[in-house]
């Protein structure tokens, strides 16, 4: 072990670790007079204690210095375009509107939303793809193919929302949508979706259900996903981040289609 | 008394601010965030060169000297996108400052690779003299801390530099109090090597 291993671990004595509470006022009463009673006689955890304190006191005495170099250029870069946004403004709307030309603003105000979407969405995809099949499967064994119950009509599977809910795409953003899609891609989708509407008589209620809460989250994904090349189609990882995120919605419906001609 | 651009801000009511707008003096950050809410670079490069200080100590305590920079930039962005949720309910550095530790904490994800690529390890604090002497004393409390491993790091600056409690860094962490209490003392152990003497 290395000195200052030894000394972050404070030797063998438990009091050590409790230190930092007793300094911090959150030991109980108990804690605390039986602390202050081992503080007499050991000198070492006195020690400790007022490093502690010197420590903490340190650290409230702490002076800012500006960055090294001047950030101001930088910034003003990034906001010279557009202006900020008005969360929760009524007021009229402002006399000249200017779109980000480049997307720099708007992107970074979605990435952050969109990240945790798009991962969210992997994460369950590979979760209820699970439980889908398991559904269907168990759905084979225990039950019939069902005949109806669905609460969406028959066409509903079909449709591919072009902006999530909730979410600030209007019509630049619908706009922006046809720099990132593809029209081979979107033909797969078509085929793809057509078959399984064709097919979803036969699914188990519950299959289909966790089928389209799926679709759902990946079309959200998407949806941010190509706002989000629109805003910044140079940007490599997010190309590839979208086109993961195609691939996604074409394996959850074949896997859905290979579903319906299984329980066929 | 408010200046004509401030007038101009609200009548296009950028700023909903849920103080009386007059008592607003001119000059203060409160009117430079309204002036800079209805688009006015000027007074929100005032607002900059009067916070970027403790926003970068904070960004380089938090995420180390080579991110500083750019998470600076960042915050100060993040800050002009939402100047309109900026309600004028407290002071424009504690709503910048909130901002600032939102924009370093969702951050956190994205350089987790390359932080984990980095000094994650115990034994980055080996890397450091255990008593630095001469006249760098205060630079090298600041440098240490930076050097912390990560996650005792984040708890030490956020609990005894910027002052929150244990309830709130678990939240903000998503760590359970325990964790928190434990990383702090962890931190601070390892600090009392730097200390003056």
């Amino acid at each position: 072990m290395t000195p200052d291993i030894e000394r972050e671990r404070g030797g063998d004595d438990p009091w050590v670790d409790r230190l930092s509470e007793y300094l911090d006022g959150e030991l109980i009463p108990e804690e605390r007079g039986a602390l202050e009673a081992h503080l007499v006689a050991c000198d070492s955890c006195a020690e400790t204690l007022d490093e502690l304190r010197s420590v903490v006191s340190r650290a409230h005495a702490l002076e800012d210095a500006p960055p090294a170099e001047d950030l101001w250029p930088g910034i003003a870069r990034q906001i010279a375009n557009p202006l900020p946004a008005k969360v929760g403004a009524t007021a009229e709307p402002r006399e000249v509107v200017r779109l980000p030309a480049a997307g720099r603003w708007w992107w970074a105000r979605r990435f952050e939303l969109g990240v945790p979407q798009l991962a969210a969405a992997a994460v369950l995809l590979v979760a209820l793809s699970a439980g889908a099949m398991w559904l269907a499967l168990r759905g084979t064994a225990l039950s019939p193919a069902p005949t109806g119950g669905f609460s969406r009509p028959p066409d509903a599977l079909t449709a591919t929302p072009t902006t999530a809910p909730g979410s600030d795409g209007g019509v630049n953003a619908t706009a922006s949508l046809a720099v990132v899609t593809n029209p081979r891609y979107d033909a797969s989708i078509a085929s793809l979706e057509q078959a399984l509407a064709d097919g979803r008589g036969r699914l188990d209620p519950k299959t289909l259900r966790v089928i389209e809460q799926n679709l759902r989250i990946i079309d959200r994904a998407l949806t941010e996903a190509r706002q989000a090349v629109a805003a910044d189609p140079n940007n490599t990882w997010l190309r590839s981040h979208l086109a993961a995120t195609m691939k996604r919605k074409v394996d959850l419906l074949r896997t859905a289609t290979l579903l319906t001609a299984a329980q066929g | 008394m408010l200046s004509e651009g401030v007038n101009v801000a609200r009548r296009h009511g950028v700023a909903m601010l849920s103080v009386d707008p007059e008592t607003i003096p001119t000059g203060s950050d409160a009117a430079d965030a309204m002036l800079a809410a209805a688009g006015d670079a000027r007074a929100f490069e005032r607002l900059y060169r009067g916070h970027a200080a403790r926003i970068h100590g904070l960004a380089r305590r938090m995420a180390g000297d080579d991110e500083a920079g750019d998470l600076t930039q960042m915050i100060f962005v993040r800050a002009w996108q939402k100047l309109g949720t900026f309600r004028g309910e407290s002071k424009f550095g504690t709503w910048l400052h909130r901002v600032a530790i939102n924009v370093i904490l969702g951050r956190r994800a994205t350089l987790k690779v390359e932080r984990a690529r980095r000094h994650e390890g115990e034994d980055i604090f080996e890397t450091l003299p255990s008593r630095p002497a001469g006249t760098e004393h205060r630079l090298d409390f600041d440098r240490a801390i930076v050097q912390l491993p990560r996650g005792a790091r984040q708890i030490f600056v956020l609990h005894d530099v910027e002052g929150f409690k244990h309830e709130e860094i678990a939240r903000m962490l998503n760590i359970n109090i325990g964790t928190s209490k434990a990383q702090l003392h962890r931190a601070r152990m390892l600090l009392r090597g730097h200390l003056e003497r």
